[in-house]
């Protein structure tokens, strides 16, 4: 457990350490969100894939292999890297349109009218602050199951590390930071996996799982479509509503953002799905996981020595402070920008950045305080949000390209769906609840819309944040 | 619809090396943008 605490504690000293060194040039609250706005492919992307792979992904991707074969390896890589690559379509679109924006709220609050910019304020800030406790609670949970360090010590240890260098600099450090971070995690699995599968060997695997578990290689498992087909709901829904995807679209250069959205779409496909691999040598040798989260470290340390398992638990560290520190960040972000102005219309980009600092401080205690009763799971939380997540896709993507796209019907489609998607969650299914949100939030958005179209003006998204230098355009 | 030992074998090596590769772009995209002054 000691040498699993110091691991934790270097990498954190670590990472503080150059979160504050890249704060050196931080002086506004525009930099704060969004740092220079000319971010390269690079840190971009890292920061993109550092921000998407969580710590859950690391565990739950051999997790659903383990329960769904193949078609939940393969799933699980595909669900969360369609939407990035598909954001990269919205993120050239968003700088058309409304190219000073800053934060999702800026395009919501321009493009439709005060319901539903309220609306969906409130409920991204809900999404976000859960995102960031279901960091804080899967990570306890992880680091204590797995690795041996309680919970209270654990979930202290990574809160208190976030808040320390995302405080520093805000994007900046959040962002420069990730680069670090995604380079260990991708060293470990490149590292890891094939010396595990080689050791095994790749004709023992598939004949080892044919042998013991044949229905883990069927391609038209049931149980595994659905997952396909719900898990595509959730990944596109919550990068198209999250704030952090929004703020990279913005902080990354212009001609670079659609390769650095492709480049970290399609490598997430990858990451997931390679840790996945390692979940069907525990069915092809009759491994059995005292918790099924714990299937990918438990056979890298059996197959691999203990060596294997301490590098595991920096992939898993690594990808856990990532998104909290991009959920962190984010939080601040759309409230500096989004309501902060509101209230102190006359504060300077230099106050601003403070009220930030102090925010980042104040939600990532929060968040703390609320992780440390543990009373939800992880995974029940993220599905529980994702059904929002769902009911925005639509006045979203509509909202962004078509005209026609009625603010009525924006309202509509994200009540209507979040109120029938939270019915069919509790009344059929979870999984079926997010399904049945997308599909109403496309049926009423269209609908609504040839029935009363509108007739919107770009100009007015293209005027945002130009008239004034504070953040969230207060005059 | 059973998987057969080829294509799940590619899968499982095509996830690797495609990690490996995400990790070589990203750097040397680092060391260009770096030369360019473009990082930020």
């Amino acid at each position: 457990m000691l040498i699993n605490i110091m691991i934790i504690v270097g990498l954190g000293a670590l990472f503080i350490g150059i979160g504050w060194y890249l704060s050196g040039t931080v002086e506004t609250a525009d930099e704060y969100i969004l740092g220079t706005g000319r971010l390269g492919v690079a840190f971009g992307s890292a920061s993109l894939l550092a921000f998407w792979i969580t710590g859950n992904t690391t565990l739950a991707a051999p997790e659903s292999a383990y329960t769904m074969g193949i078609l939940g390896a393969v799933g699980y890589g595909l669900v969360g890297g369609m939407g990035v690559i598909l954001f990269a379509m919205l993120a050239r679109r968003i700088h058309e349109v409304i190219p000073h924006g800053r934060t999702v709220g800026d395009f919501y609050r321009a493009r439709y009218d005060d319901k539903n910019y309220y609306l969906f304020l409130v409920l991204l800030m809900v999404y976000v602050f859960g995102l960031l406790m279901t960091q804080g609670i899967g990570g306890g949970v992880i680091l204590e199951e797995i690795f041996e360090i309680p919970y209270t010590l654990a979930v202290v240890l990574t809160f208190s590390i976030v808040i320390l260098y995302t405080m520093a600099g805000g994007f900046r450090s959040v962002a420069g930071v990730a680069f670090f971070q995604i380079l260990l995690i991708l060293i470990a699995v490149a590292v890891i996996v094939p010396y595990v599968f080689f050791k095994v060997g790749p004709s023992n695997i598939y004949e080892g799982v044919l042998a013991n578990h044949p229905d883990k290689l069927d391609l038209l498992a049931p149980a595994g479509l659905l997952f396909l087909t719900a898990g595509t709901v959730m990944g596109i829904g919550e990068v198209f509503m999250d704030n952090t995807f929004w703020q990279r679209g913005y902080a990354i250069r212009r001609d670079r953002v659609t390769p650095a959205f492709i480049i970290s779409g399609i490598g997430w496909i990858f990451v997931p799905t390679a840790v996945g691999t390692l979940a069907f040598i525990a069915l092809a040798e009759g491994l059995e996981p005292a918790h099924i989260n714990q299937v990918a470290p438990m056979v890298a340390r059996q197959v691999a020595g203990p060596l294997a398992g301490y590098m595991f638990l920096v992939v898993v560290w690594s990808a856990l402070l990532s998104t909290a520190a991009g959920s962190l960040n984010a939080l601040t972000s759309l409230v500096l920008n989004d309501l902060i102005p509101r209230y102190k219309p006359k504060a300077t980009q230099v106050e601003l950045k403070r009220y930030g600092m102090w925010m980042t401080v104040i939600f990532g205690a929060i968040a703390l305080l609320l992780t440390l009763p543990r009373f939800l799971t992880m995974l029940e939380m993220l599905i529980f949000l994702a059904v929002i997540n769902g009911a925005f896709i639509f006045p979203i993507v509509f909202g962004l390209f078509w005209k026609r796209m009625n603010t009525n019907a924006a309202f509509t489609a994200a009540v209507v769906a979040t109120i029938v998607g939270y019915y069919v969650y509790y009344t059929v299914g979870s999984l079926q609840g997010l399904v049945a949100s997308g599909w109403i939030s496309f049926l009423v958005s269209i609908a609504y819309s040839w029935l009363q179209p509108a007739d919107f003006d770009w100009e007015i998204l293209r005027h945002v944040n130009i008239d004034t230098t504070t953040p969230g355009g207060a005059k | 619809m059973l998987i057969d030992k080829g294509p799940f074998i590619f899968v499982a090596m095509l996830s690797v090396l495609g990690s490996a590769a995400l990790l070589i772009i990203l750097v040397l995209y680092f060391i260009y943008e770096f030369k360019q002054r473009e990082i930020w």
